[in-house]
C-alpha cells in the first residue's frame, strides 16, 4: 500500500480510526499515574486526525454545510440570487450556443475539415453561384478535388395545388453520400441517377415533412407523388439530424440532373448558378485548393468567353464558420462580438448586483466575524466561508443557467425558422459556462469577500452596525457597483429603445414605396424552358385577362420582386458603400408601386433600354454627391448610359437597409421569360389572387404560376426584426429591474447605517427633505455616472449596429429618450422608496437603539 | 511535537521505532520503555506519542491490532514493519552522523 492509499483508507475508516485513537488515549491516560502529564487530549486527537491530511476537506464541508444553513435562513436571498444568476448565464450560453453551432461548430457532416465552397471571384464582381456546366468542367478537371457537390434550392409546387409551395433541393447524386448520411428510410440518391438523366425521376423526403405530409406512414417509399405537377417516386425519407449545407431547411431533394424534368426546359443546367461544395483531397489545404483549380478556370474561360473573365478565380471557404467568405466572416463576427458584449453586460449588471447583495448580508454578520476573528479564526477562512457560499449559489445558478441556454437556444432558432440544431451542450458549451461562471465569481464572491477580509473588523465589533456615522466610506464599493448596474442597464435599455425605434419605423413602413394593395404573380417561365416569343405571347394573354378584372387598377412587369429576394447587387468603384439593386421595369412600375419621379422624368416606350437608366435619390447623392444629375452619364466613371430621372428611395429588398439604393432600367425584349407581373388592386388585392391564378393558367396550363400578396412578404421579413425587438427589450427591462433593486438596496442600507445619525438629526429639527437630501445625495454621482458613460457606450454601440441587420439610427433620439426616462423614473422610484422609510425613524427609538 | 518533550526534536520517531524494534508494544508501555530505556533521563509529554504513531502508520513504518494486555484490558499493539526498520537504521546514521558533527564542534579547543 502507498501512502496516497492509506490516506484514502483512512478517509474511507476515519470514524472507527479516529474512535480508535480516542480510546487508546483514554486507557493510555487510565494507566498513567498523574495524567496531567499527557498533555490537552482534544488538541492531541485533532494533531492526529491532521496527520492524515484532510483537514482542507473537513473545512470544507464545514464551509458547506455553514453555507447551506446560511442559505436556507435567508431564501429570499437565496432564490433572488439563483434566479438573477440563471438569467445572467442562461443568456449568456443562448447566444453562445448559436454562435456555436452556426459560427464555429463544423457542420456535422462526414469530414467536415476537408469540405469547403467555392465561389466566383474577380476584380470586379463576387457571385456566390457558379454555373452547372463550368462546376462539371472543374469536377473533372482538376488535381486536388476528390468530389464535387452542387446545390440549387427553389420553390416547387407540391401536389395538385399550385399554392402548395414546398422548398425544393436540387443536388448532385453524391451529395447524401459525401456528407456522410444514409436513408432513415428507403435509399439516398445513387451515381447512377447522375449518369443518366433519363432515369426514372426520384425524389427524397425530409424527415419533418414526412412526419408532417404523410403522418411518418413507413409505406410512402416509392409512391408516386407531384411536383410541379410532374410525378416522381419517393425512394427515401432524409434522417432527423441531417443537418444541409448552409442552414439549408429543403423539405425535398431531387437530383440535379432531373432538374428539366420537374422544371421543363430548364437553363439551371447549362447557365445558372449553383452553390458548389468540394470535397478536398487529403493534405490539400485551402491555398493549394485555390491554386490547383486554377488551370481549369483558366481553361473553362477561354472557352467561355462571355461568361467568364480573364482573371477570374474561384475561391474556397472553409466549412467552419458557416462557408462564410472571408469579408463577410469579419462582418459577421463583429456583429457576434457586439452582441456578445451586450450579453456580458447583462452579466455584469447581475453579478453587480448579487455582489452588493453579498456585501449588505455580509455586513449584517460584521459582528459575527468580528467576533469569530478574535477567537481565532483566520482572516482566509472567514474570506473562504463567504466565497463557498458564493459557490453554492453559483453552482445552481450554472445548472439552471445551462437548461435555459438549452431550451432558449432551441426555442429561438425555432422561431427564427432555422433547421433543426442539435444544442446538446458540447466540450466548447462547458467551457463557456464554466469561464462564465469563473468570471462571475470573481465579481460577485470575490470582491466582496476580500472587501470584508481588509476591513477593521475590531472597530466595527465595537460600535457594531449602529455607527453614527462613517457611512459613507462603507457604502464606497456599493455606489461603485451600483454605478456599473446604471451604466450597464443604461446600455442595454438605449439599445432597446434603438431597436423599438427600428421596428416602428418598419412598421410605420416607409419602405419607400407602398405595397398594400399589391398582388405578385411568379410564373418562373424560364424554369419552364417558355422564352423569348412564347414568354411574350404568355404575359400578353395574363395581361389582357386581368386588365378586364374590375379589382384591377394597374399591372406592371418587372424583373424584381419588390420585398421578394435579391437576385443581384453591384458594387460600384464610385460608391463603395451602397449595394445597388438593378431592377428591370416598364413605366408603368413607379406609379403602380407610388415610387415618385423627383427629377427628370419617367420613361417612355420609345426610350431606348440600353441607354436610359433612372437612379434612386441616395445612389444620385452618393455617387455625385447631389439630385443635379439628370443628363449626366452612368456610371460616373467609364459612363454607357444617360441618366434621365431620379426615383425616390425605395428599399425594394431590404425595408431599413441604408446601404443599399436602386437602379432601374427598360427590361429588354429578351427578358419576358425572367419577369414577374405585379397589380394594384383597387381595394381588396386577394379579390385578385384567384383571377391571376385563372388567368395564368389559361395562358398556359404547363406553367404552376405562385400568386401571392405582397403584404405576406412585407411580413415575413417583419418577423425577425419584431423577435429581435422583443428580446432587446425584455432584457433591458430584467438588467432595468436589476439596476432598481440594486439601488433599493443601497439606499435601505444607507438607512440601516445611518439610523443613529438620521434620529439625532430629527431630534435637532432637521426638516424631512434635507434628509431625503442627505439619503439620496449618494447616489448622485454613481447615477449621474452610471448615465453618462452608459449613454456614451450606448452611441458607440448604436453606430456599430447601424448596419446590416438591425440598422439602428443614432441620431434618432425618441428610442434612446424614452429609454433614459424609464430609467430615471424607475430608478428614482426604487430611491424613494427606502429613503422615506427614514423619515418614519421615531428618533427616541433611534437614539436607544444601542 | 516536541512541545516540552524533553526531547531532542526530530528524535521522537526515531525512539520509538527503536523501542518497538524489540517487541511490539502498546502506547502507555511505549512511552515506559523509552523513559526506562533513557535511565530515566528522557521525558515524553506522554499525549504527545500518538499523533506520532499516527504519522508511523501513514508512512506505513508500523502496523497495529487490538490485543489483549497483561492486565487484560483491549490495548492497541504497534509492531514495526520491515520498511520501518529501514527507517531506523537511516534515522540512526543521520542522528550519529549530526551526533558527531556537532561533538567535532564542541571537542575542539
Amino acid at each position: 500500500m502507498t501512502e496516497w492509499m492509506r490516506r484514502i483508507w483512512y478517509l474511507l475508516n476515519r470514524r472507527r480510526l479516529g474512535r480508535e485513537v480516542e480510546r487508546e488515549m483514554a486507557s493510555h491516560r487510565e494507566s498513567m499515574g498523574e495524567p496531567v502529564r499527557f498533555g490537552n487530549a482534544l488538541r492531541l486527537r485533532e494533531e492526529a486526525r491532521d496527520i492524515w491530511g484532510w483537514r482542507w476537506l473537513d473545512q470544507t464541508w464545514q464551509d458547506v454545510r455553514h453555507g447551506c444553513r446560511g442559505l436556507r435562513k435567508s431564501p429570499s436571498f437565496g432564490l433572488t440570487a439563483w434566479l438573477i444568476l440563471s438569467f445572467g448565464i442562461g443568456l449568456n450560453l443562448t447566444l453562445f450556443q448559436m454562435v456555436n453551432l452556426i459560427l464555429l461548430k463544423p457542420p456535422a457532416v462526414k469530414h467536415p475539415h476537408s469540405l469547403v465552397r467555392f465561389t466566383r471571384h474577380s476584380k470586379t464582381m463576387t457571385s456566390s453561384g457558379v454555373p452547372y456546366p463550368a462546376t462539371q468542367f472543374y469536377r473533372r478537371n482538376n488535381t486536388v478535388l476528390a468530389a464535387v457537390l452542387t446545390q440549387t434550392s427553389s420553390d416547387v409546387a407540391w401536389g395538385d395545388n399550385a399554392g402548395d409551395r414546398v422548398r425544393c433541393s436540387f443536388v448532385s447524386a453524391n451529395f447524401f453520400e459525401e456528407l456522410g448520411y444514409g436513408a432513415a428510410y428507403g435509399r439516398v440518391f445513387n451515381e447512377a441517377e447522375d449518369e443518366k438523366p433519363d432515369a426514372p425521376p426520384v425524389v427524397l423526403l425530409s424527415h419533418v415533412f414526412w412526419e408532417t405530409r404523410f403522418d411518418r406512414d413507413p409505406g410512402v417509399i416509392s409512391r408516386t407523388v407531384r411536383i410541379n405537377d410532374r410525378p416522381a417516386t419517393v425512394i427515401g425519407v432524409v434522417p432527423v439530424s441531417f443537418p444541409g449545407l448552409r442552414l439549408n431547411t429543403s423539405q425535398v431533394w431531387v437530383p440535379m440532373s432531373q432538374i428539366d424534368y420537374f422544371h421543363t426546359g430548364s437553363e439551371t443546367k447549362n447557365e445558372w448558378g449553383t452553390e458548389m461544395y468540394a470535397r478536398l483531397r487529403p493534405g490539400i489545404s485551402l491555398s493549394a485548393a485555390r491554386e490547383g483549380m486554377k488551370p481549369a478556370v483558366r481553361e473553362f474561360a477561354r472557352q467561355r468567353p462571355q461568361v467568364f473573365s480573364e482573371d477570374e478565380y474561384l475561391e474556397p471557404s472553409a466549412s467552419t464558420g458557416h462557408f462564410a467568405m472571408a469579408k463577410d466572416r469579419q462582418e459577421i463576427w463583429t456583429i457576434v462580438l457586439l452582441i456578445a458584449g451586450l450579453t456580458l453586460l447583462v452579466l455584469i449588471v447581475a453579478c453587480a448586483n448579487l455582489s452588493s447583495l453579498v456585501l449588505s448580508r455580509a455586513n449584517h454578520r460584521l459582528r459575527e466575524f468580528s467576533i469569530r476573528l478574535a477567537l481565532g479564526a483566520g482572516r482566509w477562512r472567514i474570506v473562504r466561508q463567504l466565497l463557498t457560499e458564493s459557490l453554492l449559489l453559483l453552482g445552481a445558478g450554472l445548472v439552471t443557467g445551462m437548461l435555459l441556454g438549452y431550451e432558449a437556444a432551441k426555442t429561438l432558432a425555432a422561431q427564427f425558422k432555422l433547421p433543426p440544431l442539435d444544442f446538446t451542450p458540447d466540450w466548447r458549451a462547458l467551457l463557456a459556462g464554466l469561464s462564465i461562471a469563473l468570471f462571475s465569481l470573481l465579481l460577485f464572491g470575490l470582491l466582496p469577500a476580500l472587501r470584508i477580509a481588509r476591513q477593521d473588523l475590531t472597530s466595527s465589533m465595537k460600535d457594531g452596525a449602529q455607527q453614527s456615522s462613517g457611512g459613507l466610506q462603507r457604502t464606497r464599493l456599493q455606489r461603485v457597483l451600483v454605478g456599473t448596474q446604471v451604466a450597464g442597464s443604461c446600455v442595454l435599455l438605449i439599445v432597446a429603445g434603438l431597436m423599438a425605434r427600428g421596428l416602428q419605423r418598419l412598421l410605420a413602413a416607409d419602405p419607400g414605396f407602398d405595397f398594400v394593395n399589391v398582388v405578385v404573380l411568379e410564373p418562373s417561365l424560364r424554369l419552364y424552358g417558355i422564352k423569348g416569343e412564347a414568354a411574350r405571347a404568355y404575359w400578353g394573354n395574363v395581361r389582357h385577362a386581368l386588365a378586364a378584372h374590375r379589382e384591377t387598377e394597374s399591372l406592371a412587369l418587372v424583373s424584381l420582386a419588390p420585398l421578394g429576394r435579391n437576385l443581384n447587387e453591384t458594387i460600384y468603384p464610385d460608391a463603395t458603400d451602397l449595394k445597388v439593386m438593378s431592377s428591370n421595369v416598364e413605366p408603368e412600375f413607379f406609379p403602380l408601386m407610388r415610387i415618385p419621379i423627383l427629377a427628370g422624368r419617367n420613361f417612355q416606350a420609345s426610350d431606348d433600354y440600353r441607354t436610359t437608366i433612372i437612379i434612386s435619390k441616395r445612389l444620385a447623392e452618393r455617387m455625385y454627391g447631389t439630385m443635379n444629375v439628370v443628363g449626366q452619364g452612368f456610371p460616373k466613371t467609364r459612363p454607357d448610359k444617360t441618366i434621365i430621372g431620379i426615383a425616390g428611395d425605395a428599399n425594394l429588398i431590404k425595408i431599413q437597409a441604408n446601404n443599399v439604393a436602386e437602379r432601374y432600367s427598360l427590361f429588354y425584349p429578351g427578358q419576358y421569360e425572367d419577369l414577374l407581373l405585379i397589380a394594384r388592386a383597387r381595394a381588396h388585392p386577394d379579390r385578385l389572387l384567384e383571377p391571376m391564378r385563372t388567368a395564368a393558367r389559361q395562358a398556359d396550363d404547363r406553367v404552376l404560376a405562385h400568386a401571392r400578396l405582397m403584404k405576406l412578404d412585407f411580413e415575413s421579413k417583419l418577423q425577425a426584426p419584431r423577435l429581435t425587438s422583443l428580446i432587446a427589450t425584455l432584457v433591458g427591462l430584467l438588467t432595468l429591474s436589476l439596476a432598481c433593486l440594486g439601488i433599493f438596496g443601497l439606499i435601505s442600507y444607507a438607512v440601516s447605517l445611518r439610523t443613529k445619525e438620521i434620529g439625532v438629526r430629527v431630534a435637532l429639527g432637521a426638516r424631512s427633505n434635507s434628509i431625503l437630501g442627505l439619503l439620496l445625495r449618494q447616489l448622485l454621482w454613481p447615477v449621474a455616472l452610471g448615465i453618462v458613460i452608459g449613454t456614451g457606450s450606448a452611441v458607440v454601440v448604436g453606430t456599430m449596429l447601424g448596419g446590416d441587420p438591425f440598422y439602428l439610427r443614432i441620431n434618432d433620439p425618441a428610442g434612446s429618450l424614452a429609454a433614459l426616462l424609464v430609467l430615471v423614473l424607475t430608478g428614482g422610484l426604487a430611491a424613494i422608496v427606502p429613503a422615506r422609510r427614514a423619515l418614519r425613524i421615531d428618533p427616541m427609538r433611534a437614539l436607544r437603539h444601542e | 511535537m516536541p512541545r516540552e518533550t524533553g526531547l531532542p526534536p526530530g528524535t521522537l520517531i526515531m525512539l520509538i521505532l527503536r523501542v518497538l524494534r524489540q517487541e511490539p508494544l502498546h502506547g502507555y508501555a511505549i512511552a515506559q520503555r523509552i523513559h526506562q530505556l533513557s535511565s530515566q533521563e528522557l521525558q515524553v509529554e506522554e499525549g504527545s506519542l500518538y499523533p506520532a504513531l499516527q504519522k508511523l502508520l501513514l508512512k506505513g513504518w508500523v502496523k497495529s491490532n487490538w490485543v489483549l494486555s497483561e492486565t487484560n484490558r483491549q490495548v492497541r499493539q504497534y509492531r514495526v514493519t520491515s520498511s520501518g526498520l529501514k527507517q531506523l537504521e537511516t534515522e540512526i546514521a543521520e542522528y550519529q552522523r549530526m551526533n558527531l558533527a556537532v561533538q567535532t564542534v564542541l571537542e575542539t579547543t
